[in-house]
Order: C-alpha cells, then sequence, then structure tokens
C-alpha cells in the first residue's frame, strides 16, 4: 500500500484544533450555562477531560491499524457490506456538520451587518471557496488549518479590554449546582468540542505516528483551555438573565471593544470568523467526501461536488431561527453517540476480535 | 541518425543562404594550393582574418599548404572540422570563417566573430546602496565571466543547452555540484527540455515557460539582473539560469517571501534589515486589503469608523456622486495611468508626468468632488506598497490581485475581504515553484529556515543552509 503520510506529526496539533474551534464556541457558554448555570466552566473541564480520554481510546485504535482510516477499519471489521452501512451514516453526519456550521455562520453575519441579504448566497460563497480549499487535497487542508490559526489566535489578545467589566461575584459560589446539571452541562458542551474525531480519519497522513498521541492531546485540552475561559468569561461578564438570552455571548463580549481608530470590533470579528470555520468547513467536506470515495469507490473530486450541491440545495430550506436550532441540536445529538460513545464500543469490538483471532 | 561531415563549396553555401549579399569569397592561389576563405562580411573580426588565417598562411612555407597542417597549426583558438549541415551553415552565421582546400575537397572553420555587446553597468531595475553595483548583461559569455570571477568553485557546473527550433539560444543552467538538489536540477531540466518554441525572446519568457501554473498572478521564479543575488542563491541551494541575449537571470526553485528579500538585506545590519523585510510584508498586506477595507466600511459598515474620523470621511465624501466601489476603481485606474505612462515615457518627460499625474490631476479630482481626500490617501498608500517589492513581478503580482478584492468588497463587504482572503491562502498554499512548496517555510513550517525568508539575525546565526531548497551540503559554516 502506497503510503500517504504527507504532514508532519505537530500538525496534528493545528488541524485537530481548528476544527474543534469554530461556530460552536459563540454560543456554547449560553447553551452550557442554561444547565449548568454558574458551573459551567465545571462541565466545560469536564467534557475536556471525558474528550482527553477518547482520544486516548482512539490512538489506541488507531495504532492497530496505521494506515487505515475509520472507513477502512469498518470495512476490514465488518466485511464490505455492512462496513459501508455504517460508513454512509459517518457521511451523512459529516454533510450534516458541513451544513450546520454553514447555516449557523450564515445566519450569524445576516445578524452583524447583513440584514436583509438572502441566505443562499452567503452558503454559495461559503461552500464554493470549501470545493476550492478542498480540491486541492489533504496537504492543502493542513495548511489551511495551519494558516487559519496564525490568523486567528492573535485575535483573543483583544480580550484584555473586557478584563475591566468581569464581576466575580457571579461565578460564586463554587459548585453550587446539582451533579445532575453539571452532567447535562458536560453534554451539551459536546458540539462545541466536537471536531476531534477528525484524527480517525486523518491519521494515515500523518509522518510521526508515535508522535501524534502528544500533539492531539494537546490540541484537546487548548482547545478546552479557550472554551474555558470564553465560559468563565460570559459568566463573569453577563448577569444570568442577559447570558440565558444572548445567542452568541461570545460576540456581545467583543462589542465592548473599541480602539481609537476602529469601534464596533465585533463586525470585524464575525467578518474573521469565516477564516476560523473554513478549517471546520473543509475538514467537514474532505473527510465526507473521502467517505464517498470509499464508500462508492469513486474519485474523491466527484463527492465534493456532490456533497456541496446538496449543501447548497439544503440552504434554501432551512432559514428560520427555531429550525435551525433544532437542527443543531440533532447534529449534537448524533455526534455526543458517534463519537463519544461508539469509539469506546468500537475499541471493544477490536480488542475481542484480535483476541480471537489471536486464540485460533 | 548520424551526423556526416559535408564539405561544401562556395557556390553550394551562397544557395543555401539565399544570395546573401554578406557572403563573401576570398579566393587565394599560394602555389599549388587554391584556398577559398567563406565568410559572413558584418560578422566577423576583420583583423583576427587578415592577422591570423590570410597572413598567416601567407608566410608558412609552401609545403605545409594543405589540410592536416593548418587544421593542427593555425594560430587561431576554436577551430571546427566535423560538421553537419545545419551546424556549419549555423556556425557561419555565427561568425566563423571557412576555410576550403578546392584541390582536397576539404575544409575546417575557424572561429573569428565579433559580437556585439553593451559594456557591464549598474544594475537599473535593482538598485543598492550597498554591495557590489555591477549587474548582468545580454551576452551569455560575460555572465558566466562574472559569475566565475566571484564563485571560484571548482563544483560550479554550467551545463549547457540549446533551446529554439528556429533561433537556437544556448541556455546554461548554474548550480554548485555538491549543494543543489538532484531532484529539483533533473526536474529543471526535464521541463527545459520540453519547451520547443520557434524562438524564445527573453529570459522572463523562458521563465513563464518553466513555472508550475500558468495562471497565476504570481511569479514562481525569480528573475534578478544582480550578480550577487544569483550567487547567494546558487550558494544556497537553488539553480539558476542564464540564456545567451537576455540580461536577466532566472532563479529557482522560489518561494513567496524570497520575492521580498533584497541582497542587501545582508549588507545592512540585521536589525534595520529585520525591520525592512517586515515593513514590505506589511506594505505588501495594506496594499491588498487597504482600498478594499474603505470600499467596504464605506458600502456596508459605517458603524467600524469612530465618529470623529466619520466626520472627516464623510466631509470629504459628501460631494461624490459614485458609490465607493465605482471611486475606488476609477482611482486605482487613474494611478495605473500614471504609472504606465511613467514607465513607458522617456525618463526626462516621465517625471513631468509624475509631478502633472500626482499633484495636479489628483488635487484637480478632489476639487471637483469626483474623489475624496481620504481615499487619494488610501489608494496612493497602497500603490506605494506595491512597489515595495524588491522583485519587480511581485510587485505587479499584488496591484493585479488587488483588484478581485476590490470588487469583493464591494460586493459583500468584510466578508467579501475574508472570502479573498480565504481565496488567496488556498492559492497560496496550492502553487509550487519546481515542485516545491511556494508557502514555505511558513507552510510547510521549517522554524529554522525564518531566519532567511522572514526576518534576519546577525550573521554567525547561519551555520545551516536553508531546509526548503534541499541542500545535499548542508553546513554553511562549520564549527571548530
Amino acid at each position: 500500500m502506497k503510503s500517504n503520510a504527507i504532514v508532519n506529526a505537530f500538525m496534528a496539533f493545528f488541524i485537530i484544533h481548528t476544527s474543534q474551534f469554530g461556530m460552536g464556541i459563540l454560543g456554547a457558554p449560553r447553551i452550557v450555562y442554561l444547565e449548568s448555570k454558574k458551573d459551567a466552566w465545571i462541565s466545560v473541564l469536564l467534557s475536556g477531560i471525558a474528550i482527553s480520554f477518547i482520544t486516548w481510546i482512539m490512538i489506541s485504535i488507531l495504532k492497530q491499524n496505521e494506515n487505515r482510516t475509520l472507513f477502512e477499519i469498518h470495512e476490514n471489521l465488518f466485511g464490505r457490506m455492512f462496513g459501508s452501512i455504517i460508513n454512509v451514516v459517518i457521511v451523512v453526519y459529516f454533510m450534516a456538520v458541513h451544513y450546520s456550521i454553514t447555516i449557523s455562520y450564515v445566519e450569524l453575519s445576516l445578524t452583524w451587518g447583513y440584514e436583509g441579504l438572502y441566505e443562499w448566497v452567503g452558503v454559495l460563497s461559503l461552500v464554493l471557496i470549501t470545493i476550492y480549499g478542498v480540491s486541492g487535497g489533504f496537504r492543502v487542508v493542513a495548511g489551511i488549518c495551519f494558516l487559519s490559526f496564525i490568523i486567528f489566535i492573535w485575535m483573543l489578545f483583544v480580550l484584555y479590554q473586557p478584563l475591566q467589566s468581569l464581576n466575580l461575584d457571579r461565578i460564586l459560589p463554587i459548585l453550587s449546582t446539582s451533579p445532575t446539571e453539571i452532567m447535562n452541562g458536560v453534554y451539551k458542551s459536546t458540539y462545541t468540542m466536537l471536531g476531534f474525531e477528525a484524527l480517525l480519519f486523518l491519521f494515515p497522513f500523518f509522518k510521526e505516528k508515535n508522535k501524534v498521541h502528544l500533539y492531539s492531546q494537546l490540541a484537546v485540552w487548548f482547545t478546552t483551555f479557550l472554551v474555558l475561559i470564553i465560559t468563565i468569561f460570559s459568566i463573569l461578564f453577563f448577569s444570568s438573565k442577559e447570558l440565558e438570552v444572548n445567542i452568541w455571548p461570545f460576540v456581545s463580549i467583543i462589542s465592548t471593544i473599541r480602539f481609537p481608530f476602529i469601534e464596533r470590533f465585533e463586525f470585524i470579528v464575525v467578518s474573521i470568523w469565516i477564516i476560523v470555520i473554513f478549517p471546520n468547513l473543509c475538514i467537514s467536506l474532505f473527510l465526507s467526501s473521502n467517505g464517498v470515495k470509499q464508500i462508492f469507490r469513486i474519485k474523491q473530486k466527484y463527492g465534493i461536488w456532490i456533497i456541496s450541491i446538496i449543501i447548497f440545495i439544503c440552504s434554501f430550506f432551512i432559514t428560520k431561527r427555531v429550525d435551525n436550532d433544532y437542527f443543531i441540536d440533532k447534529v449534537a445529538q448524533i455526534g455526543f453517540f458517534l463519537w463519544f460513545v461508539y469509539p469506546v464500543v468500537l475499541y471493544g469490538i477490536i480488542t475481542i476480535k484480535s483476541k480471537i483471532v489471536g486464540r485460533s | 541518425m548520424k551526423s556526416k561531415n559535408v564539405f561544401l563549396d562556395y557556390q553550394e553555401i551562397r544557395t543555401i543562404l539565399n544570395d546573401s549579399p554578406d557572403l563573401m569569397c576570398r579566393k587565394m592561389e599560394l602555389g599549388r594550393q587554391t584556398i577559398q576563405i567563406v565568410f559572413m562580411k558584418n560578422l566577423i573580426n576583420q583583423e583576427v582574418l587578415n592577422e591570423y588565417v590570410i597572413k598567416y598562411m601567407q608566410t608558412i612555407p609552401e609545403k605545409h599548404l594543405n589540410y592536416t597542417y593548418l587544421v593542427n597549426n593555425i594560430p587561431i583558438e576554436e577551430i571546427k572540422t566535423e560538421n553537419e549541415k545545419n551546424e556549419f551553415i549555423s556556425s557561419l552565421l555565427k561568425g566563423f570563417s571557412y576555410i576550403y582546400f578546392l584541390n582536397e575537397k576539404k575544409g575546417f572553420m575557424v572561429n573569428c566573430n565579433n559580437t556585439l555587446e553593451r559594456s557591464i553597468e549598474k544594475a537599473e531595475t535593482e538598485s543598492l546602496v550597498y554591495g557590489p553595483k555591477i549587474s548582468f548583461t545580454e551576452s551569455l559569455s560575460s555572465n558566466i565571466k562574472i559569475i566565475r570571477q566571484n564563485l571560484n568553485d571548482y563544483n560550479l557546473c554550467t551545463d549547457s543547452l540549446t533551446i529554439g527550433e528556429r533561433v537556437k539560444k544556448e541556455v546554461r543552467i548554474v548550480y554548485i555540484k555538491d549543494i543543489a538538489n538532484d531532484e529539483t536540477l533533473n526536474n529543471l531540466k526535464e521541463r527545459l527540455e520540453k519547451i520547443k518554441p520557434d524562438n524564445i525572446n527573453d529570459s522572463s519568457v523562458l521563465a513563464q515557460c518553466l513555472e508550475d501554473d500558468h495562471y497565476t498572478f504570481f511569479p514562481q521564479l525569480l528573475l534578478t539582473e544582480l550578480p550577487d543575488r544569483f550567487i547567494y542563491s546558487i550558494l544556497n541551494g537553488r539553480i539558476g539560469v542564464f540564456m545567451d541575449g537576455s540580461p536577466v537571470a532566472i532563479i529557482g526553485p522560489a518561494n513567496f517571501f524570497s520575492f521580498f528579500e533584497s541582497t542587501e538585506d545582508i549588507y545592512l545590519r540585521w536589525s534595520l534589515s529585520t525591520f525592512i523585510r517586515f515593513t514590505r510584508i506589511f506594505a505588501m498586506i495594506v496594499s491588498l486589503f487597504l482600498t478594499a477595507f474603505y470600499v467596504a466600511t464605506m458600502t456596508y459598515h459605517f458603524e467600524l469608523i469612530p465618529s470623529k474620523l466619520l466626520i472627516i470621511i464623510g466631509q470629504s465624501r459628501s460631494q461624490v456622486p459614485f458609490p465607493p466601489l465605482l471611486e475606488a476603481l476609477l482611482l486605482e485606474l487613474l494611478i495605473e495611468l500614471l504609472r504606465e505612462a511613467g514607465a513607458r515615457l522617456p525618463s526626462k518627460v516621465g517625471q513631468t508626468m509624475g509631478i502633472v499625474g500626482g499633484i495636479v490631476v489628483g488635487q484637480a479630482t478632489v476639487e471637483a468632488g469626483l474623489t475624496s481626500n481620504i481615499l487619494i490617501i488610501i489608494v496612493a498608500f497602497s500603490a506605494l506598497g506595491a512597489f515595495l517589492a524588491p522583485i519587480y513581478e511581485m510587485g505587479t503580482a499584488i496591484r493585479i490581485a488587488r483588484f478581485p478584492c476590490i470588487i469583493l468588497a464591494g460586493l459583500w463587504g468584510l466578508n467579501g475581504i475574508m472570502i479573498s482572503v480565504c481565496i488567496l491562502m488556498v492559492h497560496l498554499l496550492k502553487l509550487t515553484s519546481l515542485n516545491k512548496p511556494y508557502l514555505a517555510p511558513l507552510y510547510p513550517f521549517r522554524k529554522e529556515d525564518f531566519k532567511y525568508f522572514l526576518f534576519r539575525l546577525p550573521h554567525h546565526f547561519y551555520t545551516k543552509r536553508p531546509v526548503v531548497n534541499r541542500p545535499k551540503d548542508t553546513i554553511r559554516i562549520r564549527e571548530r
């Protein structure tokens, strides 16, 4: 088998981090807050620990199948027929992720500065740049993740300005919510943290396989750290009532920032968010088209075009805020089962199978 | 097909050369021998012919006047005895003289050519404050001489190739054998062999034929007329190409950031060079996006501008009848017109043109209320930014790439700019130069090469050659 290892191990950090970090972060503080109130940050921390554990499980699965993506592992494990069925589910899931990112961004941009524009215009432009990015192959997708990270990361320093308006009393006392609510918060925070599953599909592309684990752990912890900071910021910044009705608390925090040469900084952040979600879009399109390639044994570029056209057509139908919310909620649910529960099950199956094979 | 030795006589040559009036034949009868000397009148150095061919033959004893003796003893450095018909004619056209022995029906050629050469002058397109001022000329041999003089290494190879079907031109691939990467070298040679046009006008045309992506705005090979830049690049593991008749050398593989480095960065102190390099890259970004940003804010996002500034801009724009997009495109076009006029006109008129264009026209458009003051500042600033790139081609690329950004900004505001950033990002990631990534060392990330391409350090830090060129001999300074 031809080795297609084309990127260095440390790129795993950028790829996994950028595919986690995206639209979710803008709304996550509120969604987690609705469940676990003041202790939302504990929920985020707990889900970070969970993800760290899952990453370890994933790496253990992948270590046994070094040159296979999850799609190929499925075919190998369950046979072509049954494996393909699971793969179809995964492809549909990634398409849904892709779609959920696209529409939630378009909704955001329509709210901040582009009132009255048709949704499909925004969707079309995002879809086109994503096609352009993904058609360059994995090397370009990895580069997009890297550059997007570099372009965006300095933006976090602007958060020094709202520091003055934080009120430490709002987070105290710690642990005033019940464990059930905290666990609900963990469950709700998963949509934001999803994206680390890309590791399962991209592992064959990395060069030094034994270092990938370290960098993926760094990536998930870095994401957890950012989500944690933004959650704590939101809790300290808004009063309880405010936070509950604010759909994008992060953007609202940014909107208080002022520079002598620029006011309403959030407009720039909302625009720059295109660059932040660009890796998300590219990774999800890359993975889903890779799945299509695996299932139907066709060239990846056909997969890219077919999926993009489907996404574009869908954008005419789901346009209401309520529908979007429902849709994203469902994606989050499926994502939770697929990537928090399923890897553990898969690991069990693989271990049992290898023991059986080893005995006979 | 094996090449055959032909010995043509004067009449045959005459028919092949279409009775050219330049073709001369001097018949000499010395003793029993009858000798014809055939040459092209304007292409040879008459002194050489008179002194070393005709006079020599007249002075030697008659028994030596035969083909074999003369081939061995004629006092001229370069002679040709074996000739295939086409090459024979092209040698004649290069300034060789043909000495033909009528009795023996045999002949050979001697080189007495006299090419027109410009003397070596100061570099014009890339000017330096420090460093050698010498620049390449149109003559291949003097270019090679300059390189050999400054780079005295026996491993310096100058492989020769001929390109062009009708007008044959010599091309030299210059590299240092134990530094240059073999894969890149073979790749370059393969590409050179694939080029089969009638004629290649200049090495910049050759560079365009050699590029990986022919459709992009961005140049993928460095063009330079400075020997010191050439030598610096060769020593860092790159490969250079000369073409006869062109004062510009091609260097590859190049990456995006190498278009923003000037050899002067090495000559100046590290602190200033680093600062200048950052300035260049910053100027490039400004040049690409500043006008677009103006268009976007004026069309969609007034809120971004602080109120004090907004009043100034509002006042200056109050008379303007056009939408910002049209206003910006108009002014950008004006600047491009001025630039082009300045470049084409004779230098004395060109200066007047700049003053008339820059001051008079600019002032008049503002007073007439066609554009705002602020936009004039912005457009002038971004035009300056594009000229900061030390390699002229990169400046032109930036100027062109600005227009899609402005149009997208006019269509979708800031989102349009960000979409153009994404497109640019993907585009630069996709590009390669001689199959090496264009955006290196940023991606693929090579932090040890940053000191070469993004900033400068004091010279003792440069112990290794840049990794992105994949040199065979990686060490520059051996530690004791």
